[in-house]
């Protein structure tokens, strides 16, 4: 083979090389409203930054259950919990979805009929797989509903 | 010349190969426990949540929702503020208690989670409380009834096509999404989640407890109390595949000891947890 060959077959693997050995770094977000930035690895360790949630951070380092970020300038250190690797933060709400198509909400009741056309089932029978939910008992649980800000003060700012 | 270039050449192929046998490492799962299945599309999630309302309407068609306002409102506050900490973030979640004494604690798809009323009277502070929704929490998080079930928005399948049987005009697709409701409800009541995913799921509750300042060890406690009481409805799920509760408060005292959180102090809030769970 010519020398002039060698060149540009070296520069092709020089550059492979090189696109290779650049870490691709991968982000992470903040997952919860109150996560703090800590000092060192350590629970006790103290508060530097609180960060919000859906906030992009760099992960430089993994010490067990705890991970040192960059989030911004700032560097410290959170639990692994606290990330997340996508940052789809709107929430899909059951309710939100039992607005939309009308056909969505009659479900069960076209379930049932699409029972009695199938396999020619009873009237009680078609009756039975309807009182098989509870969609009243349904709707009282999705009531149930706090602010997203004072339900996570409940649980991180208490403590005895 | 030609010399420096097979020199060069060789060390190239040498660089290239020592990076790739850097980069080749098994993962250790539980450093990605944080990492989400970004395989799932909206319209999965939007199918997943559809089907966790009807089975959560299931469930609820056959216990009734406990009449206690200020215990409702003490869960709804403790379950969203730990939601909102280690859940799923696009997912909105629900939790209730149940009018049996059965103990033992729901998670359906989509976020709505239930815990009896036996197993709150068995709890003595709200770090168990806090363990238990944990848990609950990450079987949503895990997706352990959609990955089993393959509740997707599309599928090769009819059953794994459930966005089909939703708005579909086929009268055999929307009867299989019912049948497709009994047997979520047969995995939680009868047959039970798998060994390993049960496992994983007590270690992601135990690191949630941590994380969010909560004394890790009342779990595994609570897990201890229930095991010989004839209430406990998780022992009837009890199988080849499930763990014993000796297999679990084993591997959360191996995984307090591998994280090094033997020694952490966490809170406990017994005051709070009997001051709205006394009226039981």
């Amino acid at each position: 083979m010519k020398e002039e060959t060698y060149l540009p077959i070296l520069l092709v693997f020089l550059f492979i090389l090189i696109v290779s050995s650049v870490n691709v770094v991968q982000a992470e977000y903040i997952r919860g409203l109150h996560v703090y930035l800590k000092e060192s690895p350590q629970y006790q360790a103290k508060n530097i930054v609180k960060l919000k949630k859906g906030d992009e951070v760099i992960i430089l380092e993994e010490k067990g259950y705890w991970r040192k970020i960059r989030a911004g300038e700032v560097e410290g250190w959170l639990t692994r919990m606290s990330l997340v690797d996508t940052k789809q933060m709107i929430k899909i709400s059951g309710l939100e979805l039992k607005k939309t198509p009308v056909k969505k909400r009659n479900l069960r009741a076209r379930v049932a009929q699409a029972a009695v056309g199938v396999k020619g089932l009873r009237e009680s029978q078609v009756k039975m797989i309807e009182d098989s939910y509870d969609m009243k008992a349904l709707e009282k649980m999705e009531s149930f509903k706090v602010d997203e800000e004072e339900a996570t003060r409940f649980v991180m700012e208490y403590s005895e | 010349m030609r010399k420096i270039f097979i020199l060069l050449f060789g060390l190239i192929i040498v660089g290239f190969t020592g990076q790739e046998a850097v980069v080749a490492q098994e993962p250790d799962f539980r450093l990605r426990l944080h990492q989400l299945d970004n395989d799932y599309t909206q319209e999965d999630i939007e199918v997943e949540i559809e089907f966790g309302r009807n089975l959560a309407a299931r469930i609820l068609s056959t216990y009734k929702l406990l009449d206690n306002k200020g215990l409702q409102n003490y869960i709804t506050l403790l379950g969203n503020g730990i939601a909102t900490q280690v859940g799923r973030p696009e997912l909105q979640y629900y939790f209730a208690v149940i009018d049996t004494d059965d103990i033992n604690a729901y998670a359906c798809p989509g976020g709505y989670i239930f815990f009896t009323k036996g197993a709150i009277k068995v709890m003595e502070n709200e770090a168990q409380l806090a363990g238990v929704i944990a848990h609950e929490i990450w079987h949503v998080n895990f997706r352990h009834v959609v990955k089993p079930l393959k509740i997707r928005a599309k599928g090769d399948s009819l059953t794994s096509g459930i966005a089909a049987a939703i708005g579909s005009g086929t009268a055999t697709a929307r009867v299989l999404f019912n049948q497709l409701t009994e047997k979520a409800y047969q995995l939680l009541f009868e047959e039970g989640i798998s060994r390993e995913a049960e496992l994983a799921t007590d270690t992601a509750a135990v690191e949630s407890l941590v994380t969010l300042g909560y004394d890790w060890s009342s779990y595994r406690d609570y897990l201890r109390a229930i095991e010989s009481k004839p209430e406990n409805k998780y022992r009837k799920v009890l199988s080849k595949t499930h763990p014993s509760i000796t297999l679990r408060v084993e591997s959360i005292n191996n995984l307090a000891q591998s994280l090094n959180i033997s020694d952490e102090l966490g809170k406990k809030n017994a005051n709070r947890y009997k001051s709205n769970t006394g009226s039981l």
